[in-house]
């Protein structure tokens, strides 16, 4: 009993007031159920892009984005089965359930979000014609970027958002700028306008790891590991999140000279990749870089029957 | 009603439609122009859910399966399970007749490296440079253009044009980004709008390497 009430204590000096956390979780609702269709500028590491997204909620699911700019892009979602266009190259086709199109939107699965960000309402602004609430989700560390959502105040949809780092600079950032809320789009504009297609080969099943980052940033823990069909043998991917953010580690056997740390930045994007013992480390996601150099530094080999 | 005619062109993509019902809905497939689409994306989904090759279905596939139905010789067995399947195999081996007319290869992941002799492995600190292919900025090249060695809060966001100079993400990095967003799904705050950037059509990537002549120490 007195655990009890201490895990309940616990629970609650976690929680966010509820006036805070309802409207994600509105905008978790809407994004999934509402149709909608809009165009929106996406901004990503000093390059703007313009989008449409057609979106109409029930099961399935279904929903397309358009690029509006420069080579052909075009993605279809009916359920978790994706569609992907780029220029003149075939269609790929991914199984990704869970998936949605709308980006740079927090995914609130993880339940987890009131231990490692705060989350705070604004002031109320004009965005794409409609009224909306801020909302800011704000790391407690540096080892996690933060959001600035603007949610429409009837549905809840999110208009406008921003990804923020620790010196609250944008780094990706999109907005709608004309938005229709409430009609269905129309069958014809959640089709593929391509009828060929090929599967995306990529398929990881899951394996015992061996190993393991010792010593990673507060609030990451490992939610699997995997090997991909056509892995070398000792290869392995594992996944990290703190419930929000998620960072991919592969590590791999190397044959030859190791080059030096290299490291890469789009947005919020980074990649971080160091080589030495005969293995090569990498790692990948939506997070600050001292993030990754942190997880690759402490990567560990459990076994040595490995 | 569009829900039962879905369940029905699920069923029919899954080779488990009575032969009656497939017949009727095969007309209905023939009569109504969004149908087809409708079946193919079940019959696409189904392939990429058993990790099947996917084919595209050509136009007038309705016909020519129900063609196919006609001629095959109708079973007058007792109904059940196996003349259940007995008709679904049949009407899939007519699909697929109809369809391996435009037969696209599902793609093959490029042969890995020769395994390298496994040891424990030393994290030592080396030296943050940037040992990527620096190619002048190129007007269609897209996403794996990407910042060297950016500072920990590089990237800010302004409109024009790219900070610091740019590279071509190799393979198997790119690769692990595919892999990344795909692992993490719906989890990942980005989702498919950075896969879609990533993905640079096959030539420009080409374009992009050729024009790279400087040397090169990226694996």
């Amino acid at each position: 009993m007195v655990a009890l009430v201490l895990a309940l204590a616990g629970t609650a000096s976690h929680a966010e007031p509820s006036a805070t956390v309802d409207p994600l979780a509105r905008m978790q609702l809407a994004i999934r159920q509402l149709d909608f269709q809009g165009s929106f500028v996406y901004l990503r590491g000093g390059k703007v892009e313009g989008m449409r997204i057609f979106h109409a909620g029930g099961s399935p699911e279904r929903e397309r984005l358009v690029g509006l700019n420069g080579a052909r892009t075009e993605i279809a979602r009916e359920g978790g089965v994706v569609t992907c266009l780029s220029g003149d190259a075939p269609s790929k086709l991914f199984d990704t359930p869970g998936v949605r199109l709308l980006p740079l939107l927090p995914d609130l699965r993880g339940g987890s979000l009131t231990r490692y960000y705060t989350v705070s309402t604004g002031e109320e602004e004009r965005v794409a014609g409609y009224r909306a609430r801020r909302v800011d989700i704000v790391p407690r560390d540096g080892y996690r970027y933060g959001y600035r959502l603007w949610l429409e105040d009837e549905s809840g949809l999110p208009l406008r958002s921003s990804v923020l780092d620790a010196s609250r600079r944008t780094l990706e950032e999109y907005m709608f700028v004309t938005l229709d809320i409430g009609t269905r789009p129309r069958d014809s504009d959640l089709t593929p306008s391509t009828n060929a297609s090929v599967a995306e080969a990529v398929d990881e099943t899951r394996v015992q790891p061996h190993w393991q980052v010792s010593d990673p940033p507060p609030g990451f823990v490992l939610t699997g590991a995997h090997r991909a069909a056509q892995g070398e043998e000792g290869s392995e991917h594992h996944v990290y999140t703190d419930g929000l953010a998620s960072v991919s580690v592969y590590v791999e056997p190397h044959a030859g000279a190791n080059v030096a740390d290299r490291g890469f930045a789009r947005g919020m994007l980074n990649i971080f990749a160091h080589e030495a013992g005969g293995w090569r480390i990498a790692a990948i996601g939506d997070v600050p870089r001292t993030t990754l150099e942190r997880m690759v530094g402490s990567m560990r080999l459990l076994t040595a029957a490995h | 009603m569009n829900d039962q005619i879905d369940e029905q062109l699920s069923a029919l993509a899954d080779g488990e439609l009575e032969r009656e019902q497939a017949r009727f809905l095969l007309r209905r497939i023939a009569a109504d122009p969004a149908l087809p689409f409708r079946w193919e994306r079940y019959h696409v989904a189904r392939q990429v859910l058993r990790r099947q090759e996917t084919f595209a279905l050509r136009a007038g596939f309705a016909a020519a399966v129900m063609d196919q139905l006609v001629q095959e010789p109708v079973l007058h067995a007792r109904g059940g399970q196996w003349l259940r399947w007995g008709t679904g195999g049949a009407i899939a081996a007519s699909v697929a007749l109809a369809a391996l007319v435009l037969t696209r290869p599902a793609q093959v992941p490029a042969p890995m490296a020769a395994r390298s002799p496994l040891a424990a492995p030393t994290i030592a600190a080396a030296p943050a440079s940037a040992t990527t292919t620096v190619i002048p900025s190129a007007g269609e090249i897209r996403p794996p253009l990407l910042v060297p060695n950016a500072p920990l809060d590089a990237s800010p966001a302004s409109f024009g044009a790219e900070i610091g100079s740019t590279a071509v993400l190799d393979p198997r990095l790119q690769s692990y980004v595919v892999r990344h967003y795909q692992a993490v799904g719906g989890n990942g705050q980005s989702g498919f709008v950075p896969y879609v950037l990533l993905t640079v059509p096959q030539r420009q990537a080409e374009a992009a390497q050729a024009g790279s002549s400087a040397p090169s120490q990226n694996r």
